[in-house]
Parts: C-alpha cells; sequence; structure tokens
C-alpha cells in the first residue's frame, strides 16, 4: 500500500495514495478556496482542525479570517473526503512510500474512543518515533 | 507495613494484604497493585495524538505494541506532568484494552505490603476528579498512599 507521507507541526502523518487527487506546492496565501480544475474547492487546514501549534504556540492558521502568510514549505494536497473534492493544506509533503500492511499497527480501540478527530487508524513505527495514518474520510 | 524485602517470609503474606507499587504524583503519593502491573519502563518517545483529551500524553511503540499514555496527575486533576529524569511510565494491564494502558508518573517508590484492614476509604470532599480513580487510601508512616485503579479509565470511556 502507497502513502503519502507529510507533516503538521511537529508530527508525522501519513494518508493513502489513492485517497489523493493531486499534490501542489502552496501559495504564500492560502484562503478558504482554492481553485482546482475549474472548481472552487473548500480548504481544509490540519494544522486548525488538530489543534497543532505553530512554534509561537499559536494555533497554525487563522480561523477568522482563514488565511494564512508563510514562509515554510506548505503544500495542498487535492482529496476526495466523503465524495468532496477539498483541498488539505499541510506543512510538507515529504514523499510516496510503500508501506506493507504487516509494518501497521492499529491504534488501541481506547485511543480512538479518546481521540474527537475519528480520523486515525494506524500507525507506523520509524526508527524512534510513530508516524500517524490518517483516514481522510474521517476529517469532521 | 510489610516491605517487599519481607515478602520472602511468606508468614507475613496473606489473603487480607496488598502489594502496592508506590510512586508520587505532584508531591503525593499513590499506589498501584501490583498485580495488574506488566512492566516499567522509562520514558520512550512519545507521539501525541491530535485531538486525545488532555490527559492522554500520547502513544508509545513497546514490543511492537502501540500502547496508549495517560498522564495521571492530569487525570486526577493535579495539573500536567513534567517529564523529568525520574518519570517513568508504568505500563498496567486494563480490562478491555488489550496493549494494556501506560501511566506516566513523577518516579517510583518503593513496593509495599499492606493489610487490607489498614485501607480507608477516601473522604467524600475530595476531588471528584480523584474519587472517580482512587478506591481508598493507606497510611505508611508518614505517607498517605491514595490506591488508584486506572482501569476506571477504559470504563468510563466505554460508556461515552
Amino acid at each position: 500500500m502507497e502513502f503519502v507521507l507529510f507533516i503538521v507541526g511537529s508530527i508525522h502523518f501519513g494518508i493513502k495514495l489513492e485517497d489523493v487527487i493531486e499534490i501542489f506546492d502552496a501559495p504564500q496565501m492560502i484562503g478558504h478556496r482554492f481553485l482546482f480544475r475549474d472548481n472552487d474547492l473548500d480548504v481544509v487546514y490540519l494544522s486548525a482542525l488538530f489543534g497543532i501549534e505553530d512554534d509561537f504556540g499559536q494555533p497554525q492558521g487563522d480561523s477568522i479570517s482563514g488565511r494564512i502568510a508563510t514562509t515554510e514549505k506548505k503544500n495542498i494536497i487535492v482529496s476526495r473526503i466523503n465524495g468532496v473534492e477539498k483541498a488539505v493544506v499541510v506543512d510538507n509533503v515529504s514523499e510516496i512510500k510503500r508501506i506493507e500492511p504487516s509494518q501497521i499497527k492499529k491504534l488501541p480501540e481506547l485511543i480512538q474512543s479518546l481521540v474527537r478527530a475519528k480520523c486515525f487508524w494506524g500507525a507506523v513505527k520509524e526508527g524512534d518515533r510513530l508516524r500517524l495514518l490518517v483516514d481522510m474520510n474521517g476529517l469532521e | 507495613m510489610i516491605r517487599e524485602s519481607e515478602i520472602l517470609d511468606k508468614e507475613n503474606v496473606s489473603q487480607e494484604t496488598l502489594r502496592l507499587l508506590t510512586f508520587q504524583l505532584a508531591n503525593n503519593w499513590y499506589g498501584l497493585k501490583i498485580e495488574g502491573i506488566r512492566e516499567i519502563i522509562k520514558i520512550a518517545k512519545i507521539t501525541w495524538v491530535p485531538g486525545t483529551a488532555s490527559y492522554v500524553v500520547g502513544v508509545i511503540n513497546h514490543r511492537g505494541m502501540i500502547i496508549p499514555i495517560l498522564d495521571i496527575r492530569e487525570l486526577l486533576g493535579l495539573g500536567k506532568s513534567d517529564i523529568t529524569d525520574e518519570s517513568r511510565i508504568i505500563i498496567v494491564e486494563v480490562q478491555g484494552v488489550s496493549t494494556g494502558l501506560g501511566a506516566l508518573v513523577d518516579n517510583i517508590a518503593d513496593m509495599v505490603v499492606v493489610p487490607t484492614s489498614e485501607i480507608v476509604a477516601v473522604p467524600i470532599t475530595m476531588d471528584k476528579r480523584k474519587t472517580r480513580y482512587v478506591i481508598g487510601e493507606v497510611r505508611i508512616e508518614e505517607k498517605l498512599i491514595g490506591i488508584l485503579d486506572i482501569h476506571m479509565v477504559s470504563v468510563e470511556e466505554s460508556k461515552k
């Protein structure tokens, strides 16, 4: 199974390549909408959705204006979420990698019950850290 | 009180005793029943899982299993833990969680055996967050030790 690997803040994530339509370098200013193949897509900021703070202790993304300006490398992953194409903003897509099913550990049910966002379905060990696997259809 | 070294003297151990691993949380003493403890480990790389409750520190990969780590201080309303060289994770077996749970504590103190007759109920004035997980108290010398049952975490969550 192939995965698109990326980070948000300092946390490493992966999503199935089959859930990804296209990946772009993000423009310096990102708004509520992203034009893709003549369609205006809703923009989803994973950092804001997950409550991941930036280096200054602030949630990334501005929930009021819905715009962020950054000099950091960001990517937009166009994905179909529950049947609707959306533009998902992440910090940095690093690579597309094959991960064998045997390498994937399911998250304990307790953790799944404790997580507000029901989108984490597994984790992969990478050195001394874990990469969380995200089910795009679980994003709320 | 009987220290662990005295456990070897079988005459001191009866069905009316409870073996506890004691540790500190924000300068308060607590204990967990030895029977439910699988392992004690140093702090490993903990991966925070977004969207979890404030008392969930994250998950670790230990012996090929993904184990949730709970901040017991935060769970009991004692404030967030500061991770130091003395901090430890106690991996406990919990009903309904096959991997077990990791309890982050400030340090590990001692193993003690206490007569169950010396265990008293927690005061009704105690903070509700504590009474949910503290099933009793026992005084050992100058220390008042709260006996924890973190199995209640999974029970509480399964009700939601």
